[in-house]
């Protein structure tokens, strides 16, 4: 199959290149895990060889023409330039080509809108620039970020095999269940692609928009944001685990237990507290305020000697546990736990020759928070 | 032939960007007959129960994860079914965290948008500003039903809302 | 240009230094002012691409920030577009309509001064925002809201504006060649006389008063939204962010045949000049190009089919989209059948034409798989659309222009340029290109999202290819510029004669070459 894509490309490289080699390179659409996909992949290949056989028949007369019909070989110039009925049955034709495709393409279409009752409905709603995913039948609420760490993507250090289509925490779904996506945005309008899935709709703050699945093998299936979101747009992956029911029933008891775990309020030294920090920070932070916590003004302001950042410190956990309405610094009150707000802010108010020396404890982040 | 004038060709640009502003009407237009975002959804002041009919649709009610999180907004019925003609009440619940009360509009979105037109909203918060005192929470109240003419095919709808703090009270219904 | 020649034979010459510029309302000075400004635009974009490729030539950041990777991809998109292909077709209706329809000049000299001299200022003020604060426009050539509004750099102001100016010099520029086809075509000369360079344009022209105006109008939104509290595209005051993408794409889809509508026109003189051959089906040829300028106001929302519509609009949309190929078809067709049993030679610009032919239907056909609404799912906003769009807009318009400039230079300046330069220019490009865009094709199918400044480690090889293929196509340019330099200003090159090739048909080769400064003060009888 995949030899088909080569029809048309130059012919060295049919020669020099295997067919494993090429399927490394990835040159085709996947077929994916749901029958959507597959449905999809077929009607992509059948339209792609129609076009590579127009290609073929135009492209081959106008080859012999430029080879038979050269004035160097003495070719003399007929005078014809009009036929109707040639006219008629070159508007005809690809007429009835174009009918032979839209008819398995509208029956495509009709079942990506199928509407019928869903098992699991989940919200998926895109930030600048993380996923979250709201389980909307269970208490499940978590943000995806990025987990690809700073230095790969500088070059300082080797890249791991799954280099920016990773995440700190994946969308976990149970196969052979009809999953349905309810989709929006917080702040622009995103697009949430996982290829194996056939997924793509866009996220549209203000409204929302469905899509759906049901996955037929287990596995992680790995997608991109696909619409242009900003500076972070290249870093929003989406990685989808797709794991048995049973699996599936205890990833949900095991989230449960986790997120009243992380409420625990605890004791951690300032090199603790600043290590964890910057973690946080280059998970959360880092897109905006940047590896050296100079911003991109006049947007994203800069931290470093920052008069919030070096000012008190109520104000600094305020910030971070609220953000900023009507700017794009966030609320992550509800995304971090009072232990990593104050890891982050510890860090923030030491790093970059900040050197205010505070050390912020979990409890006082959690008094502000309870107040 | 007659020369063409240029400024009777003129025209043409200035009435099409005067008709790239009445592209905004007609997408509402638009909207309301394809349902193409969701909120073409009927909406009846005067609660009349019609005859009851067999369609029932699961109606799930959801909030905007920015609004959960600022306003802990969210539905008291996480999901109803709804049977056409049978009228449902239900509310939303809404905290004001801050120390001064603020004017709130709901705007809500349905999904899938094609299928809005069959939702009726009798009596929603979303027509109107809310107020809500400091540090308050209010009931906001829904009311709505299904259109009697929805087809069997209708199984599952959406509605969510999303939270704006207003600036200033302004009138006017959406 | 031989200006001495040209002020001994008419004492109605033009004025001595900038201020002949400045002041000319000359079609032929102002055609050719428009010309350099667009390669001027074309070389800014360029190096704008460099950048991006180069960035995009292995994974990881090497050389700019996100945010710059993306002003630099928005600026190369909307410098590309407006500055170097629209300004460019202009500049050729200037030197070409009046030659071809017998007229003496365009119907609005002044008018023609200002919608030229309106550019400039319109480009430097896009330009300089990339010495803002905050930096350029960063939210991609088609400037969906609310990235372009709420969460944009203050320099979007300055965007709106210079698209407000360039929308009017464009309105202004086609309503000057609507007028000259109407008004000052040569007694004889009837429609269904007209050589297709001047159909086409007449159709652009009306394409564009129709939707410039509507891109207008959206910007003002944009500009109404950002800075006078109106919320056209904020969900939060009752608009619709998707409501933009509407408007946009209503001025857009129109646009994109603006583009190449005029690329028609002119490889259908070139082919069948190097054929020597008539055209094959010049009836066929106009009604396809209205047809096609009439679907493009319904079709587009194909650019928006993962938005969220109801599957009747998908429906519509789709077969409207596909029944484009049936019309674009017949002109293929036409083409083919014209150089079928004709006497070919290969000229540089029978060479980009023929390139821009084959070229052009590839990026055709992958049109026409996009149109495919359940399969765009997969291929929308992915590098399979970046491919498509770049293999009609570059070895598309791009070629066709190229082929022009080859074309008629002998009968502007009076000389040949150099037919080994020339094909050198032609088989860079032609392999620069190629090596640029296909291997686009499998990096989007394989799945890499678009406007994306680092991507995962499968993609790594064809990008590599693709940032090669991208220095080559972009160095070859300046064999062009020193081609075009030194058979103009340079005074190489052998003296062209009137009709400069084999028996070529159309009025711009009854007048001497150069052509000289006035030309048809005295209308010429076509029979």
């Amino acid at each position: 199959m995949r030899l088909g894509m080569l029809s048309v490309v130059p012919a060295f490289l049919l020669s020099t290149t295997s067919q494993s080699a090429l399927a490394e390179w990835g040159l085709n659409i996947t077929e994916g895990v749901t029958s959507l996909s597959q449905e999809i992949y077929s009607l992509h290949m059948i339209i792609f060889y129609i076009c590579v056989a127009i290609a073929v028949v135009v492209f081959g007369v106008m080859l012999y023409s430029i080879i038979y019909h050269r004035k160097s070989r003495g070719a003399e110039a007929s005078n014809f330039h009009e036929s109707t009925t040639v006219e008629i049955i070159w508007t005809i034709i690809p007429l009835l080509i174009l009918v032979v495709m839209a008819v398995p393409a509208t029956s495509t279409l009709i079942d990506m809108y199928d509407n019928s009752d869903s098992d699991i409905d989940i919200q998926v709603t895109g930030y600048q620039w993380k996923w979250r995913y709201t389980y909307l039948n269970e208490e499940i609420d978590f943000f995806s970020n990025l987990s690809t760490p700073q230095d790969q993507i500088n070059n300082e250090s080797d890249k791991g095999e799954h280099y920016l289509l990773e995440v700190d925490k994946p969308l976990v779904i149970p196969i052979n269940k009809k999953v349905r996506f309810l989709l929006t945005a917080n702040d622009v309008i995103h697009s949430w692609w996982v290829p194996d899935l056939a997924v793509k709709k866009d996220t549209i703050p203000g409204f929302i928009n469905e899509s759906w699945a049901r996955v037929e093998k287990p596995g992680i299936y790995r997608g991109q944001c696909t619409e242009l979101c900003g500076a972070g747009h290249g870093y929003m992956p989406i990685v989808v685990k797709a794991v048995s029911e049973s699996e599936y029933e205890e990833w949900v008891v095991a989230q449960k237990a986790e997120s009243l775990a992380s409420q625990e309020v605890k004791e951690m030294s300032y090199d603790e507290l600043y290590a964890l920090g910057e973690k946080v920070y280059a998970t959360n932070c880092l897109a905006c305020h940047q590896a050296t916590g100079l911003g991109i003004p006049p947007v994203f302001p800069a931290l470093k000697d920052s008069p919030i950042v070096k000012g008190s410190i109520d104000d600094h956990i305020d910030m971070v546990l609220n953000g900023k309405p009507g700017t794009a610094m966030a609320a992550y009150a509800d995304q971090l736990t009072v232990t990593e707000v104050a890891a982050v802010v510890t860090y923030e108010r030491n790093a970059w020759e900040n050197n205010t020396g505070d050390t912020v404890t979990p409890a006082q982040v959690d008094a502000l928070k309870n107040k | 032939m007659k020369p063409l004038s240029p400024w009777k060709l003129a025209l043409v640009p200035m009435l099409m960007f005067g008709f790239g502003f009445a592209l905004v009407p007609l997408y509402d237009v638009f909207c309301a007959v394809t349902g193409l975002n969701g909120k073409n959804f009927q909406v009846e002041k005067s609660a009349v129960e019609g005859e009851t009919g067999s369609v029932v649709v699961n109606l799930q009610l959801t909030a905007d994860p920015s609004s959960r999180d600022d306003w802990g907004f969210h539905p008291f019925d996480k999901s109803l079914a709804i049977q056409s003609g049978r009228m449902i009440k239900t509310h939303y619940v809404l905290k004001n965290p801050t120390n001064e009360p603020v004017v709130i509009r709901a705007v809500p979105s349905v999904s899938p948008g094609y299928w809005a037109q069959y939702l009726v909203k009798i009596e929603c918060f979303c027509f109107n500003e809310q107020a809500v005192p400091a540090n308050g929470e209010v009931e906001l109240p829904l009311q709505v039903t299904l259109s009697a003419d929805t087809p069997e095919d209708v199984n599952q709808l959406t509605l969510s809302y999303r939270i704006y703090k207003q600036n200033e009270p302004a009138g006017g219904e959406s | 240009m031989s200006e001495a020649t040209l002020h001994a034979e008419h004492h109605h010459g033009p004025d001595k230094g900038i201020l002949r510029w400045l002041y000319t309302t000359n079609h032929k000075d102002i055609g050719t002012m428009y010309l350099i400004l667009a390669l001027s635009s074309l070389l800014i974009g360029g190096i704008m691409a460099f950048v991006i490729r180069a960035e995009l030539f292995e994974p990881g950041l090497q050389l700019v920030d996100p945010n710059f990777f993306n002003q630099m991809t928005t600026m190369h998109g909307l410098i590309m577009v407006f500055g170097a292909i629209m300004p460019a077709f202009v500049g050729l209706a200037n030197w070409l309509v009046p030659m071809m329809i017998g007229a003496p000049d365009m119907a609005l000299p002044r008018i023609n001064n200002w919608s030229f001299w309106l550019l400039p200022f319109a480009f430097g003020m896009l330009l300089s925002t990339l010495f803002m604060e905050g930096g350029a426009p960063n939210f991609g050539w088609t400037f969906y809201a609310p990235l372009s509004t709420t969460y944009a750099p203050p320099s979007v102001t300055f965007f709106i504006f210079s698209v407000h100016i360039m929308g009017i010099s464009s309105i202004m520029g086609a309503v000057n060649v609507i007028v000259t086809i109407f008004n000052m075509r040569a007694p004889g000369m009837t429609f269904m006389k007209m050589p297709l360079f001047v159909w086409t344009w007449l159709i652009t022209a009306f394409l564009l008063i129709a939707v410039m105006p509507v891109l207008a109008g959206a910007v003002t939104m944009m500009l109404m939204d950002i800075h006078f509290g109106t919320s056209f595209f904020d969900a939060g005051g009752g608009g619709d962010p998707v409501l933009f993408q509407h408007v946009f794409w209503f001025f857009g889809h129109p646009e994109v045949y603006i583009m190449i509508l005029p690329a028609f026109g002119i490889v259908s003189h070139i082919i069948a000049t190097f054929s020597r051959k008539p055209l094959f089906g010049y009836t066929s040829m106009v009604l396809a190009t209205a047809s096609i300028a009439f679907l493009s106001f319904i079709v587009w929302v194909h650019h928006m089919f993962t938005v969220g519509l109801p599957l009747a609009a998908e429906l519509f949309f789709m077969y409207s989209t596909m029944l484009i190929a049936v019309p674009t078809g017949v002109k293929v067709f036409n083409w083919v059948t014209t150089m079928f049993k004709g006497s070919l030679t290969f000229e540089t610009p029978m060479l980009f034409s023929i390139a821009f032919v084959v070229l052009f239907t590839i990026g055709g056909l992958s049109g026409l798989m996009l149109a495919i609404a359940p399969v765009d799912f997969q291929y929308h906003d992915t590098y399979f659309v970046v491919a498509h769009f770049h293999y009609v807009l570059v070895p598309g318009a791009l070629f066709s222009i190229l082929a022009a400039v080859y074309y008629w230079l002998p009968k502007w300046c009076g000389r040949m340029y150099s037919e080994t330069l020339g094909k050198w220019h032609f088989w860079l490009s032609f392999i620069g290109v190629n090596l640029t865009f296909f291997p686009m094709h499998f990096i989007g199918l394989a799945g890499m999202p678009r406007r994306i400044p680092d991507y995962a480690l499968q993609f790594a090889d064809f990008n590599a290819i693709v940032s090669v293929g991208a220095f080559i196509f972009g160095t070859s340019q300046l064999i062009f510029i020193y081609n075009v330099w030194r058979t103009t200003l340079g005074g190489v090159g052998e003296k062209a004669t009137p009709e400069v090739w084999d028996n070529p048909t159309g009025l711009e080769w009854t007048i001497p070459s150069p052509a000289p400064y006035h030309t048809f003060q005295e209308p010429p009888k076509v029979d």
